[in-house]
């Protein structure tokens, strides 16, 4: 039975590779041509497959996602590439769904090719795309599903505080626990990452906003959360199963628990570290070792925990600290963590480092050192992750609108989702959502950006926006 | 009291089966192995039960509350005042409901069942029901969980959301903004950055090597950390690490692994000034041969291909003689010949340098720790064991006196002649003949006449004939002309009573005098060739041969 459903899974996965090599492939050539026809011979061979159980095939893009008559199919690391080509070409053409009837031949795909190929160039590529693919019966198209209602994204928002502040609780008790001598919980700690993980998949946007919120109290247990959760959301990015997401997840989150021995003294200090401090606050990914193993005793993630704890603020040139007398290659879910902490790290209004970086300029630094200091491949991602603009950046549009990040554009990265915050006047509005994608029935785009802004320097609450 | 729901709708009915088969299928993969018929049995009827509901619609959706399970608006289970509160057992960790769509298959049912049969009362699991459903990704089985059962600040989260909200953006703040010239920073914005497949494929190769040799990473961490601790307090914590570390690496058949902490811990105690440094790693060392390691150890060694021999006498090199007490217990649990073999070299080995708590396994109630122990000390070949050997001449089990006959004469024990006398006349006749061979083997003159004396005991011949040969080999081993002497006589007698039982000594006896080889029997020999009891001809035949042999080289 198991092999069954691996097996549907490698057919869905199949079906979005020969879809993205068909389209890609007749852009370069003619339908007709040869590679072109033999990859639509190879979706015919999958989507009969299909049709062996199912009388239709409904490929849908929700979110960052596709869908296969409404299952996730999950991405792996050798699709990718294929993966985020069709959740561009989707997007390009505003799309939603394709669905191929059982009666579907390979003459009506090349016949939906054309149609899908003259369309791409006009300024209504859908309407075109659904006028043209019109005459075919067995393939049919649709818009993206209709927003969520009113409720149901008041809803979705309460279940995604809930799940931030229910992790940042369990991680605030983890500490205080430990720190008191007591156990701590980590069935807890399990439920807090695998509700992250599942909020993730289906509402990124919302929980990466909670991240961009920089004015709680108790700096560190929110750094641990946020870290936990860019890590898994670049988990997810780079192809990680569930199960590697969960713990990737959980490593995060306890990536810094060597800081609760630090003096509060010298982690609340508004000032800079002296060197004698500075000795003490190094020791802190030690001591995270240490509280790691006696927290959950010696198990495989107990172990794997530490080893992050230890290496995340260790550099790729082998510089940072702790200092390493027999020196190895750092785990790929230190470097996702290292990137993690420092964005998040940077960006935020740390007691020892009062002033915050723009998200805009975080990324910009942590550019300059990843030769020496991060993974530049890791990097790569991070960035398509959060976008050129991530969530949370100020911005003032040309419309003299001001306006914050709520959610990346990954097909038109320097276009985001923005919430616009003041009128053209400077008068405060209620947030509403723009996707500065948008274009007129001209064609140009309805708002650009016009240039970025520092919400620390204005005194920009996010929270007012992003909560 | 026990509440029983009335249920009129044949759904309700049909839900209220499925659950009480579910309830039933994880009593029984708990008692149950999954080889047993039972559980597979259990497997099957809880699928065919919960199958049959969809015979009502696509999906059965069971919302659970705290005591009851409800299809709808029916309820459909009940478990209030019974023994076990099955919707209890979901409400608990925040399961509010379950929905099993008609796509399931048996084996995501399997995957569900295994999980509610775990016992996550025990204290040692990391899971709770949610975590552990979570794991097994269902397709066709959904649950709705509250995570509020988990809050334990209730109040944290407004607090959290009013501290932020604490300093609103003010009025003017935004005109502020767009009047504001543009910042003048010195950094670059950054740009999309294609990720190429040669990204991919590297960081396909890094996932998939992440987690190999983690335990040799943490070894270096926690070596390093040993090297930078600041105090007393810290270098004991961290040596408690390292002393972890090797437990898990032996609990994960990593011998190896445990073995290169060791050898670390080794070169830091030869290198070390310190005395308190030493002293805290040499109980490291000394861990080494602790009971918990040991049995780790232990079951490795018991399986066939656990332990690889340079491996194990890697292990084995860095046991101290405190080990001793917990090797003589392992030796005492393990299952297999292989596996004991691998543990007498072991406590060979060291117990070279404690003879005496070696000797404390003499004291084991197991008869075949005793034995093993007398083999171990016959190994160490030490001038102290054949103390410690003899006492088990007074074991109760044969199978340990003769271990003890033999650990005498490997050591030429010609100081417990007597005793060896004695084993002669034991009741059990493997010891007799282990005395005898002992006896042989000293070549002692006492030995010869006692040996003499067993054969010539009239009572032998009736007793056990069989014996007679294995005492006649033993008289082989003296080249005495008494010997000689005396099986030429009992060969001349020729008695009247008994003959045939005495034909069968003198056909040992010529046996004996082949064995003896000297050339001086040959005419004797020759001349009982002849004899009319083919026996004894045969007998003296193959003696003389065996002289002829002998002589040509």
């Amino acid at each position: 039975m198991q092999k069954k459903g691996d097996s549907s899974e490698r057919v869905a996965k199949g079906i979005v590779n020969q879809l993205a090599a068909i389209i890609r492939t007749s852009q370069i050539h003619n339908p007709q041509n040869v590679a072109v026809l033999k990859s639509v011979d190879r979706l015919m061979e999958l989507l009969t497959v299909v049709f062996g159980e199912e009388s239709a095939v409904n490929l849908e893009l929700v979110g960052e996602y596709f869908y296969l008559n409404e299952s996730r199919i999950k991405v792996s690391m050798d699709q990718l590439i294929n993966f985020d080509y069709l959740v561009h070409e989707y997007k390009k053409l505003g799309l939603g769904s394709i669905t191929f009837g059982n009666d579907v031949t390979a003459e009506d795909i090349q016949a939906f090719l054309k149609a899908y190929l003259s369309a791409a160039f006009t300024d209504v590529p859908f309407d075109e795309l659904a006028m043209a693919a019109g005459g075919i019966s067995s393939i049919s198209v649709a818009i993206p599903r209709v927003e969520k209602d009113t409720k149901e994204e008041t809803d979705i928002r309460k279940t995604v505080k809930a799940t931030y502040f229910n992790a940042v609780s369990y991680t605030k008790g983890v500490f205080e626990k430990i720190k008191s001598g007591e156990k701590a919980n980590i069935k807890r700690a399990k439920r807090a990452v695998q509700s992250m993980v599942d909020v993730l998949l289906t509402e990124e946007e919302l929980l990466m906003g909670m991240t961009a919120i920089k004015d709680y109290d108790d700096y560190t247990y929110h750094h641990c959360v946020n870290v936990s959760i860019l890590s898994i959301a670049m988990g997810q990015k780079i192809g990680l199963s569930k199960s590697q997401l969960q713990e990737l997840g959980m490593v995060a989150l306890f990536h810094d628990l060597g800081k609760m021995e630090v003096p509060q003294e010298v982690l609340n200090k508004p000032t800079s570290f002296t060197d004698d401090e500075w000795k003490i606050v190094k020791k802190h990914p030690m001591w995270g070792v240490r509280a790691i193993l006696n927290m959950k005793g010696f198990d495989e993630l107990s172990i794997k925990a530490g080893i992050v704890a230890f290496e995340h603020h260790i550099y790729r040139d082998n510089t940072g600290y702790p200092d390493r007398r027999f020196p190895h290659d750092l785990d790929i879910f230190t470097r996702i963590v290292s990137l993690a902490d420092q964005y998040d790290g940077m960006t935020s209004s740390r007691v020892y480092s009062r002033t915050p970086m723009s998200p805009e300029k975080a990324l910009s630094l942590m550019m300059e050192r990843v030769e020496s200091q991060l993974d530049p491949r890791l990097f790569k991602f991070f960035v398509n992750m959060v976008g050129i603009f991530p969530v949370g950046t100020a911005l003032m549009l040309k419309s003299r609108e001001i306006a914050l990040v709520y959610g990346a554009n990954m097909s038109i990265p320097d276009r985001p989702r923005v919430l616009v915050i003041s009128d053209t006047d400077g008068r405060k509005v209620q947030g509403h959502l723009v996707d500065l994608a948008e274009k007129d029935q001209d064609g140009t785009f309805k708002n650009s950006i016009a240039r970025t802004l520092d919400p620390n320097k204005f005194k920009i609450n996010l929270a007012e926006y992003l909560l | 009291m026990e509440k029983t729901p009335e249920i009129s709708t044949p759904e309700g009915k049909c839900a209220a089966e499925a659950i009480a088969s579910l309830q039933r299928a994880r009593k029984n993969l708990r008692i149950y192995p999954k080889n047993n018929p039972i559980y597979m049995r259990t497997v099957e009827e809880t699928y065919n039960k919960t199958m049959d509901f969809f015979e009502f619609g696509d999906t059965l959706e069971l919302r659970i509350q705290r005591n009851e399970f409800m299809l709808g608006d029916e309820e459909v289970y009940n478990g209030t005042g019974q023994e076990e509160n099955f919707a209890l057992f979901f409400f608990r960790d925040g399961i509010r409901s379950i929905t099993f769509t008609s796509e399931l298959k048996v084996d995501e049912l399997l995957k569900f069942l295994s999980a509610i049969a775990v016992d996550l009362d025990r204290e040692e699991v990391e899971e709770d029901l949610v975590t552990l459903l979570w794991e097994k990704d269902f397709a066709n089985i959904k649950y709705k969980v509250d995570d509020s059962v988990l809050v334990e600040d209730e109040n944290f989260q407004q607090q959290a959301e009013d501290k932020a909200r604490e300093n609103p953006t003010e009025e003017g703040v935004m005109q502020q903004a767009q009047e504001a010239p543009p910042e003048d920073d010195d950094f670059t914005p950054i740009t999309p950055m294609p990720v190429t497949d040669e990204d991919l494929e590297i960081l396909a190769r890094d996932i998939e090597d992440y987690g190999k040799g983690y335990i040799d990473k943490l070894t270096d961490i926690v070596f390093d950390m040993l090297y930078a601790s600041g105090n007393i307090d810290e270098f004991k914590d961290v040596v408690r690490i390292i002393q972890s570390s090797v437990e898990h690496s032996a609990s994960n058949d990593d011998l190896p692994g445990a073995m290169k902490i060791f050898q670390r811990v080794k070169e830091v105690v030869q290198k070390t000034k310190s005395e308190n440094v030493s002293k805290a790693l040499n109980e490291v060392l000394r861990s080494a041969g602790s009971g918990s390691l040991m049995r780790i150890i232990g079951s490795c060694l018991d399986d066939k291909d656990g332990i690889k021999d340079e491996d194990f006498k890697e292990y084995v090199g860095i046991l101290s003689t405190s080990a001793i007490p917990q090797m003589i217990e392992l030796l005492g649990e393990l299952q297999t010949i292989q596996g004991r073999k691998k543990a007498i070299m072991a406590l060979t080995f060291v117990g070279k340098r404690d003879i005496g708590a070696v000797s404390k396994g003499l004291q084991d109630k197991r008869w075949y720790v005793v034995r093993n122990i007398i083999l171990v000390l016959r190994e160490t070949k030490h001038k102290n064991a054949l103390q410690h050997i003899v006492k088990g001449l007074a074991h109760e089990e044969p199978r340990v006196r003769r271990e003890a006959i033999k650990g005498i004469s490997d050591f030429g024990g010609i100081k417990y002649i007597d005793r060896l006398v004695d084993m002669l006349y034991d009741e059990d006749k493997g010891v007799s003949i282990a005395a005898a061979s002992a006896l042989g083997k000293l070549r002692h003159r006492v030995g010869m006449e006692a040996l003499i004396a067993r054969i010539t005991d009239k009572n032998l011949l009736e007793e056990d004939a069989s014996l007679l040969r294995k005492y006649f080999e033993a008289l082989s081993f003296f080249k005495y002309d008494d010997v000689i002497g005396f099986l030429e006589d009992i060969l001349k007698k020729n008695p009247f009573f008994g003959r045939a039982t005495y034909n069968e000594m003198k056909a040992v006896a010529v046996y004996c005098l082949g064995l003896l080889g000297d050339q001086r029997s040959m005419g004797l020999l020759e001349e009982l060739r002849g004899s009319k009891v083919k026996q004894i001809a045969d007998a003296a035949n193959t003696a003389i041969k065996r002289i002829q042999r002998a002589k040509k080289g």
